[in-house]
């Protein structure tokens, strides 16, 4: 076995997650299951992109793109060098020569080389930029637009900024080891230079969701465990209810493929540390510490609409934030959520701390998201303590198979 | 474009005059349901010969680089090989060709049988689908602009439908002995090319390794980049520096060809001529394959004597195969390739700064190694281990055999050269006249002439900075220096003109500045360059400008930023267009095409900010916002990552 290196202890505690969740976390020979799970990797051809319906790592690197490019061909190319390299470090090998060409630039910027592959996914993207911006067809794909792909509309409890939303293109780029995900977002954006420019970045530093059922709940950074109730990665009919495009889209291109919405959701950090626990638990409708919804006592018991308290009132506030979200209140819409958390230093203007949840959710149309938020945004008690400050929504084509690129579906003449 | 033209017109008359006489036979029959079939039939045929261009060109992307020069090698033979037939068919035919077509229709027609025309039709545009396939398979390898030759292919066979149609209709009353003739001469370079490209290609694939001396240097003629240059090359096969090999490839197969085509009819040719020019043809062949296969059995390219063979270890591994040593001096070397336990990594080659393999070993199993020796001159080469996590690792040679200049190279670095030493002369004559205003207490005057000074010593910074002490000297700016006393140069008297609006104890700094340039513009002439160097030199540039010019922290004072960027993108685009005949020449067409454009499109957002009525020529840097700085550094970075692969593409 290789020598450990301090990085990789490091990273194999990140990893370690999944070993709790998966074998009751014996504290004996750790390292070699950490090894294992370091040295694991998620292929990169298949029917869906990895990084929907797959388990969730511990970090993210996310990054939105601007087109500069002014043809199909020319992001056909692009989308072609994106496969291949992306491929190659969910192998967890370098993007490209890491370095035996004296005279040249090495082709992979070697953050990652002594790294594993720590389970890397790379999610790629369309934003509706692509079939048009401002009225104009600009590569000729207006006519394969989904009609599900649109703009997000102004949603209540949201103030955006432009620089922080939207894009033509979308990496996501999720690992346990942070430098691995970043490794991928920087050699996509240098392969994509004279075809497209970053419009915006996002570092997340602990997912805060449960993707797949032997998945343990995360934290977020209000302390409260977030997404007991998300749909499961591993259930094949939810997925195919609720996030996995079907054949009944008319774009034949995008079956198999989902839709990501992603939001920055800033928290309101020192208002909500200053709020009462009684407060915080009948904001968001569960018990801190147990994660239990208010109407029961342990984390997986199920939400009681109708209980109510000595008071008579309901137990489960009306405006609670789990009450408003859950499918049960929302004809049944459900949605595929894969956020973390994010911090990006102070707010320069107040000097408060900028951090919150890069909410990120797959699902078969954009309008679950939209209905769900116009619901919470109105309603939420959250609302108090929070903001979303940026946002974009991209279609995500199937996964690629070998020899073939993503979005070629897409893309094919 | 022109040979892919030449090409889909030819095969595209000869089907469309079939599939027009057989419609315009099954028409007058009234017979809907043949007539339907035919067509049928025409686009089935038509969707084969796609597919089987699709297959081929799959497999040809999917193979390793020396498998696809292999398979280029037969493609191009199998494409000379039809494109003869055809013409010696032609040859025959061609007088009476119409003629024949429709009694073979009629005799069809007459023994009742509607299929066996539906048949004729499919087979024709089978027949020429497939050669047009093969053929324009091999013209699109050959081609570096695969999109206009598609272009071409496209408009021939366009034309070649409408001439059809209008043979069909008895519009055109087209000699079709002198079109077939006309064609099959040009047809008979584009062929003689193909065969010197396949022989070009063989070379690469490793199966030719003899005749590889260069026959003749034809680069006054072929000058890389010009349109002539394309036609020559793209028509005739024609290379700037072609070896023994193509040389003879190409005059073996042009001269017979030419002169059976060419043949007036009447004189026939004798039979015994005729024989000849088959013989020759056949000739041709036989030296490229015997050629081929000497070359197979040749792998062993055996160290000369003299000196002490030295041994280089390769050790094959998943990972890679480092060579044991980096760097050797030049003369006789024996590799041992050692397997040391990968199942998938088992071959290991030696390849030349042009890419040719030159030496290797392969299927080697895991615990096993093998041997081969060259003999090398100084230069850069590549060891290659293909399916390995990191496949090249490079490999230079040094010293005694000498270095082989490319003539090119020696071109670029004096245009480089010339240019450095211009602008090092425009910049002392400007910062004499810049000082002396200084000097004369004239602010306004030392104030206009304080951009365009600067300009050419922008153009030729990375220069200028080779001297260690001079550029700080020059051009350092307040927060460079370690205290206000020693800060000199532009900059400081910079911060007097536009900020205190006075020459107040500039004097000295003025002389200090016109000493400096004096001594730069003296040592520069001194200078030697290498192509690298330009390369690095262009990159440089264009980090100066994201590094300093986008920040507006260069010219703070006097907000000419944009004068000193266009100053940086002049030196990097001298450098660039300097060195681009190279990379054209080295088969790099696409990569200076693609920094070409993005030079214009920097030029492009940056011309945006011109204005006349400023001394400087340029808007001042405050009017630029945050986007605007975006913009131009995402334009700058666009450029300079292709640029900075071209050092590695120039280096001897």
């Amino acid at each position: 076995m290789p020598n450990l290196t301090r990085r990789r202890l490091l990273g194999a505690a990140g990893g370690g997650a999944l070993g709790i969740a998966a074998g009751g976390g014996f504290a004996l020979g750790r390292t070699t299951d950490d090894e294992a799970v370091a040295a694991t990797t998620f292929p990169f051809y298949g029917e869906r992109q990895a990084g929907i319906t797959t388990p969730s790592q511990d970090r993210l690197a996310f990054g939105a793109l601007d087109l500069t490019l002014t043809s199909a061909a020319d992001l056909r190319d692009l989308l072609r060098t994106w496969t291949t390299a992306a491929e190659r470090m969910t192998r967890g090998v370098p993007a490209g020569d890491p370095g035996n060409e004296p005279l040249a630039p090495p082709e992979d910027t070697g953050e990652a080389l002594d790294l594993h592959a720590a389970r890397l996914t790379i999610t790629i993207g369309f934003g509706p930029g692509v079939f048009e911006r401002d009225g104009e067809d600009r590569f000729g794909l207006a006519s394969r637009r989904p009609q599900a792909l649109r703009e997000l509309p102004a949603l209540p409890g949201e103030d955006l900024e432009a620089e922080r939303s939207g894009g033509d293109l979308c990496v996501q780029a999720c690992a346990d080891d942070p430098q691995v995900a970043f490794h991928a977002v920087r050699n996509l954006t240098r392969l994509a230079r004279g075809a497209a420019t970053l419009r915006w970045t996002q570092l997340g530093f602990g997912r805060t969701s449960s993707v797949t059922s032997s998945q343990e709940t995360m934290r977020n950074l209000q302390g409260f465990k977030d997404g007991t109730k998300n749909l499961k990665g591993d259930d094949d009919d939810a997925m195919r209810k609720h996030v996995i495009v079907g054949a009944g889209e008319p774009q034949r291109w995008m079956h198999g493929g989902s839709y990501m919405v992603t939001r920055r959701i800033r928290m309101l950090i020192e208002a909500w540390d200053r709020t009462t626990l009684d407060d915080q638990e009948l904001t968001i409708g569960r018990r801190k510490l147990s994660g239990s919804p208010l109407t029961g006592t342990k984390e997986h018991d199920a939400l009681d609409f109708k209980a109510r308290g000595a008071d008579g009132k309901p137990a489960m506030p009306l405006n609670a934030h789990v009450r408003l979200a859950a499918p049960e209140t929302n004809g049944g819409v459900a949605i595929l959520r894969r956020g973390y958390s994010y911090t990006d230093g102070i707010d320069a203007a107040s000097g408060q701390l900028d951090a919150g949840l890069f909410f990120i959710a797959f699902q078969r149309d954009p309008r679950q998201f939209i209905e769900l938020q116009r619901r919470l945004g109105a309603t939420d008690a959250l609302n108090e303590y929070i903001r979303h400050t940026g946002s974009a929504v991209f279609a995500v084509p199937p996964g690629a198979v070998r020899g073939g690129y993503v979005g070629d579906g897409l893309l094919r003449a | 474009m022109l040979p892919t033209f030449v090409i889909g017109l030819r095969e595209g008359v000869e089907a469309s005059l079939i599939v027009g006489i057989v419609a315009a036979f099954l028409s007058q029959q009234g017979n809907r349901n043949a007539l339907r079939a035919m067509w049928a039939g025409v686009a089935l045929a038509v969707a084969l010969c796609v597919g089987v261009a699709l297959v081929l060109e799959a497999v040809n992307q999917d193979l390793p680089q020396r498998q696809q020069e292999r398979l280029e090698t037969v493609v191009a033979f199998a494409a000379v090989g039809m494109v003869t037939f055809m013409i010696v068919w032609m040859r025959r035919h061609a007088a009476n060709l119409a003629g024949e077509l429709q009694q073979t229709a009629a005799h069809a027609l007459a023994s009742g049988s509607m299929w066996a025309l539906v048949g004729m039709a499919f087979f024709a545009v089978l027949r020429e689908g497939l050669e047009t396939a093969v053929f324009l398979l091999a013209a699109f390898q050959a081609s570096s602009d695969p999109a206009s030759a598609g272009l071409g292919a496209t408009l021939g066979v366009v034309v070649a439908v409408i001439i059809g149609y209008g043979i069909y209709r008895g519009g055109i009353k087209l000699n079709l002995a002198r079109f077939f003739k006309f064609t099959s001469a040009v047809l008979v370079l584009v062929a003689a090319g193909l065969v010197a490209s396949a022989l070009h290609t063989a070379h690469e694939g490793a199966w030719l390794t003899s005749g590889q001396a260069q026959a003749i240097d034809l680069s006054w003629l072929v000058v890389p980049g010009t349109v002539s240059s394309s036609l020559l090359t793209g028509i005739l096969g024609l290379q700037p520096q072609p070896v023994v090999a193509e040389v003879v490839g190409w005059l073996l197969y042009a001269v017979p060809m030419l002169t059976f085509v060419l043949w007036p009819r009447r004189t026939s040719l004798s039979r015994s001529a005729g024989r000849a020019i088959k013989g020759g043809v056949a000739a041709t062949l036989l030296v490229a394959l015997a050629l081929g296969l000497a070359a197979c059995g040749d792998d062993d390219t055996s160290a000369s004597s003299g000196g002490d063979a030295r041994t280089i270890k390769l050790t094959l591994s998943d990972q890679g195969c480092a060579p044991s040593e980096k760097s050797i001096p030049a003369g006789a070397v024996t590799f041992v390739v050692e397997n040391s336990g990968s199942a998938k990594v088992t071959e290991g080659e030696i390849l030349d700064a042009k890419g040719v393999i030159i030496g290797e070993r392969e299927n080697i199993a895991p615990g096993l190694s093998a041997d081969f020796s060259l003999n090398m001159k100084a230069g850069d080469y590549t060891v290659q281990c293909p399916n390995a996590d990191t496949e090249r690792f490079a490999f230079k040679v040094t010293g005694a055999g000498g270095t082989e200049t490319d003539p090119k190279l020696a071109t670029a670095t004096a245009i480089w050269k010339q240019f450095v030493d211009e602008n090092a002369a425009e910049l002392l004559k400007r910062t004499k006249a810049f000082t002396a205003a200084v000097k004369a207490g004239d602010v306004a005057k030392a104030r206009d002439q304080f951009a365009t000074t600067r300009l050419y010593y922008e153009r030729i910074e990375p220069v200028a900075e080779s001297f260690g002490d001079l550029d700080p000297s020059i051009d350092a700016r307040v927060n460079d220096v370690a205290s206000g006393d020693t800060w000199t140069g532009f900059h400081r008297i910079e911060r007097a003109l536009f900020v205190k609006n006075s020459t107040a104890g500039m004097a000295k700094y003025a002389d200090k500045l016109l000493a400096d340039v004096t001594k730069l513009h003296d040592e520069i002439p001194e200078l030697g360059y290498q192509a690298p160097q330009l390369a690095n030199g262009a990159v440089e540039l264009l980090n100066e400008v994201a590094k300093s010019k986008i920040t507006g922290e260069e010219d703070r004072y006097s907000h000419t930023d944009l004068s000193d960027f266009q100053g940086n993108l002049d030196g990097a685009k001298t450098a660039f267009e300097a060195l681009k005949p190279v990379l054209v020449d080295r088969k790099k067409q696409k990569l200076a095409t693609t920094i070409s454009a993005r030079f214009a499109a920097v030029e492009k957002t940056l011309a945006t900010y011109r204005r006349s009525d400023e001394p400087s020529g340029w808007a001042s840097y405050k009017e630029l916002t945050k986007a605007d700085r975006r913009t131009l550094t995402q334009a700058i970075d666009a450029l300079a990552e292709p640029l900075s692969t071209v050092a590695s593409q120039v280096s001897t």
